[in-house]
């Protein structure tokens, strides 16, 4: 009889081996999968939000994340745990092709129409509006104030966080400005034509320092725990420089093709790239990549992080998604 | 009610042409730049970067229409829209002389849905002066067989802005001498003598010699024209092998809309040349000419463009005509045939519906577009800061070769005062830079062909600063 048991629990055990191997074959053959990129990754199979037009930039408040969409000026609301479009889509400007929630607001750039607004998330009505003549793009807080770049004239704008209106001259920089982020001592910007990151020291609004070469077509820029982390495009990697030293931090992290933008928290560093149709998650420690990417969508250009998880806006398949790690 | 027909045809053209600011194409605005050279009794200067092939009666038309001064540009447009015209009016009477009133009138309405056609037309190109006189000159042939004199001067005119049609005119001049070595034949129109063909011979040789001669007296080299084209061809990556090119002989024929003026054209010629025989000789040796001249083009090592298959193209428009009406004209066996294909013809047409709309809403967004950044760089180099730089600072940058003889002929520069941004082999350090504000879009910006290209001619240069904007264009300077 004892035998009888064993044997059956032999196969009993055989049987669950090979279901167990069969479900994580399964699970691999769907993680190696290709994208038209060319990009091996793990194919994303949640939900997606549509977004009519040409949705570029995302914005996460603590419950909801916004998003731009270019072609009609608009944002739309997204409720970050229903996955849901929340009320109607709130009228920002032309082309805002960046959001940042800051002082309680969501801010938008509005490239066409040399304007950066503030909306009051909870009555989703505009309650400012400065002229920034410069087509403007990257916003960053800190230091008590929204800080705008502006592509055309190659300035850096700031912004009262309580009016939004401008304070002061712009700083310039002979250069295009394209991402740009605040951190502990200063307001550092890329300078996409250069290929070089810029310090302003916020008291004054000089430049200091000198610039620091980050590679080619540097674009996007994020800060957390003292170190800088700036994406390139045209070499596809990351570069981290020490926040206090400005020097440089290891070697450049590869990621896929034309990454557009970066956000750290403190578990991960998460970049999309264009061009690659990925989510990459960087360690915040080392800079290194940990798994392989996430074949989010088509060309993603902007990522946000919320308690639920990282949110990717895919403008050329008109859509938003979340994107829930684990561990 | 054929009037009133044309009148309506016209005044929406004319009507379109006033509502958008005319944009004409590389090539004419080259030409206006070369014609104004002449008209002030210079030799027109070829050597320029990415130079367009030079047209001796296309350049000697823009000297005449120089005189109009900056109104010279919508005056151009406006007599191509009159051309255009002209050339529906052609095709309709060759159509009718030939085949049937109907036909000819339903060929004209096949023709009107060519957007690629009236794009060619807005943009004031030499391919509709090109057309009309080669229709009309078989027009004249149609009505007086063998006429000699008339046809010949039109196709030799044909030959000073396109050299296929010296291929026609040898052809047509061969055709008027079969009487001689065939009597027998009985052609229509008579007999011609050796001496008259001897002394036709000078109007077929003469366009290529024209050509040849200024091409020597004017660039020193009597084949500038063949040996620029072919180089500008495999700069810009037209070249095709002659596989490659006879492949690409369906999509070409079709012109904007393949499936329907291909395919349907094709069946319907076949069938009206089963049925009418020697009344479609004309119209199927004009098709067959516009082949042989595009394989050789092709094996020339030239552009291969949809542009060198324009004649085969309009007699395919003749084909859906007589495809949908041919059977009209006929009685019993071929007629059921003729109404099989009509009704599948309808059938193809009305599948390709939503692609007509597509087409004619697509010509619609780009001509919108094209005409706005031409209005655009109109404007731009008339605002007070860049006007005042403009005077003194040199040189202007533009960002390709496209927008340098727009702002030659609208600033009346020089060739060494406008430089194309690509041409150069790093970044200017003064001068007058014209961008045009979509490649500053930050999405855009990031794009890896920016650097492949050259990163100057996408960026603001350095130390330049801003000048001034608007929708389409923005320009920065450094004196």
């Amino acid at each position: 009889m004892d035998r009888l048991r064993e044997v059956l629990n032999r196969v009993a055990l055989l049987t669950a081996a090979l279901a167990l191997a069969a479900c994580g074959a399964t699970a691999a053959a769907a993680s190696a999968t290709t994208n038209r990129a060319g990009v091996s990754g793990a194919r994303f199979v949640g939900p997606r939000v549509r977004i009519a037009g040409r949705p570029v930039a995302l914005a996460a408040t603590p419950d909801r994340v916004w998003v731009a969409d270019a072609t009609s000026g608009t944002a739309s609301v997204i409720d970050d745990s229903r996955r849901e479009r929340v009320g109607s889509v709130v009228k920002v400007g032309g082309s805002p092709y960046s959001l940042r929630f800051a002082f309680g607001r969501i801010w938008a750039a509005n490239f066409r129409d040399d304007t950066v607004v503030a909306v009051d998330p909870s009555t989703r009505k505009i309650v400012s509006s400065a002229r920034v003549p410069d087509r403007p793009f990257g916003l960053a807080d800190g230091f008590g104030a929204m800080w705008v770049g502006g592509i055309a004239r190659g300035t850096v704008t700031r912004l009262d966080a309580a009016t939004g209106a401008a304070v002061g001259e712009p700083t310039v920089i002979d250069g295009v400005p394209h991402g740009i982020a605040a951190g502990a001592l200063y307001v550092w910007v890329v300078d996409i034509r250069d290929n070089e990151v810029l310090r302003i020291r916020p008291s004054d609004g000089h430049l200091v320092g000198k610039p620091i070469p980050v590679g080619v077509l540097p674009d996007a820029i994020a800060i957390r725990n003292g170190v800088v982390w700036v994406t390139n495009a045209r070499f596809s990697t990351v570069v981290r420089i020490d926040e206090a030293t400005g020097r440089r931090l290891g070697r450049p992290t590869r990621v896929p093709a034309r990454p557009q933008a970066i956000a750290v928290d403190e578990t991960a560093a998460w970049v999309v790239s264009l061009d690659g149709g990925a989510l990459s998650r960087l360690d915040p420690l080392t800079g290194r990549v940990t798994g392989p990417p996430v074949l989010i969508g088509t060309s993603p250009t902007d990522v946000a992080l919320t308690g639920g998880g990282v949110w990717v806006v895919n403008s050329k398949d008109d859509d938003v998604v979340r994107y829930a790690p684990r561990g | 009610m054929q009037l009133a027909f044309w009148t309506v045809v016209t005044a929406a053209l004319v009507a379109f042409v006033i509502a958008r600011r005319p944009y004409p194409n590389y090539d004419s605005y080259y030409a206006l730049v070369w014609g104004r050279e002449i008209a002030r009794g210079h030799l027109p200067d070829y050597a320029v970067f990415r130079t367009p092939t030079p047209h001796p009666l296309f350049n000697a038309y823009t000297a005449v229409l120089s005189i109009a001064g900056a109104r010279a540009v919508r005056v151009m447009t406006m007599l191509s829209v009159g051309m255009y015209v002209t050339l529906l009016l052609g095709v309709y009477r060759m159509v009718r002389l030939k085949i049937s009133p109907v036909v000819a009138f339903v060929a004209v309405l096949v023709l009107l849905t060519r957007t690629d056609l009236l794009a060619f037309a807005l943009r004031s190109m030499l391919d509709i002066p090109f057309l009309n006189l080669i229709v009309w000159a078989v027009v004249l042939e149609l009505k007086r067989p063998r006429r000699g004199v008339a046809p010949l001067v039109l196709l030799g005119l044909a030959g000073l802005l396109r050299p296929e049609a010296w291929i026609l005119s040898g052809l047509y001049w061969l055709w008027l001498g079969v009487a001689i070595v065939r009597p027998r034949l009985h052609l229509p129109g008579g007999d011609v003598s050796r001496a008259r063909l001897a002394s036709l011979m000078p109007l077929v040789a003469l366009p290529p010699i024209i050509w040849i001669s200024l091409d020597w007296w004017i660039a020193k080299d009597p084949l500038y024209s063949f040996v620029s084209t072919r180089d500008v061809a495999g700069a810009l990556g037209r070249q095709k092998s002659l596989l490659e090119s006879i492949a690409l002989i369906p999509r070409f024929v079709g012109g904007s809309e393949p499936v329907v003026n291909a395919l349907v054209g094709t069946l319907g010629l076949v069938l009206a040349l089963y049925l009418l025989r020697s009344r479609m000789f004309m119209l199927v040796a004009l098709a067959l000419s516009g082949l042989l001249t595009y394989l050789l083009i092709a094996v020339g090592g030239l552009s291969v463009i949809e542009r060198y298959l324009l004649l085969p193209s309009l007699v395919a428009c003749i084909g859906v005509a007589f495809a949908l009406t041919g059977w009209m004209q006929l009685t019993g066996q071929p007629r059921r045939a003729a109404i099989g294909l009509a009704v599948a013809s309808l059938v193809v047409i009305g599948v390709r519906l939503p692609a007509y709309a597509s087409t004619i809403r697509e010509f619609n967004g780009e001509s919108r577009q094209t005409s706005s950044r031409f209005a655009g760089i109109e404007s731009i180099l008339t605002a007070a800061p860049v006007a005042a730089d403009a005077r003194r600072c040199r040189p202007f940058l533009a960002p390709t070769h496209e927008a340098v003889p727009v702002i030659r002929y609208q600033l009346d520069l020089a060739k060494d005062e406008v430089v194309a941004s690509t041409q150069l082999s790093r970044a200017a350090t003064h001068g007058l830079q014209l961008l045009q504000t979509g490649y500053l879009d930050p999405i855009s910006l990031t794009s890896i062909s920016h650097v492949q290209r050259k990163p100057w001619t996408v960026f603001p240069l350095t130390n330049f600063t801003y000048r001034a904007e608007n929708d389409a264009w923005i320009v920065y300077a450094k004196c």
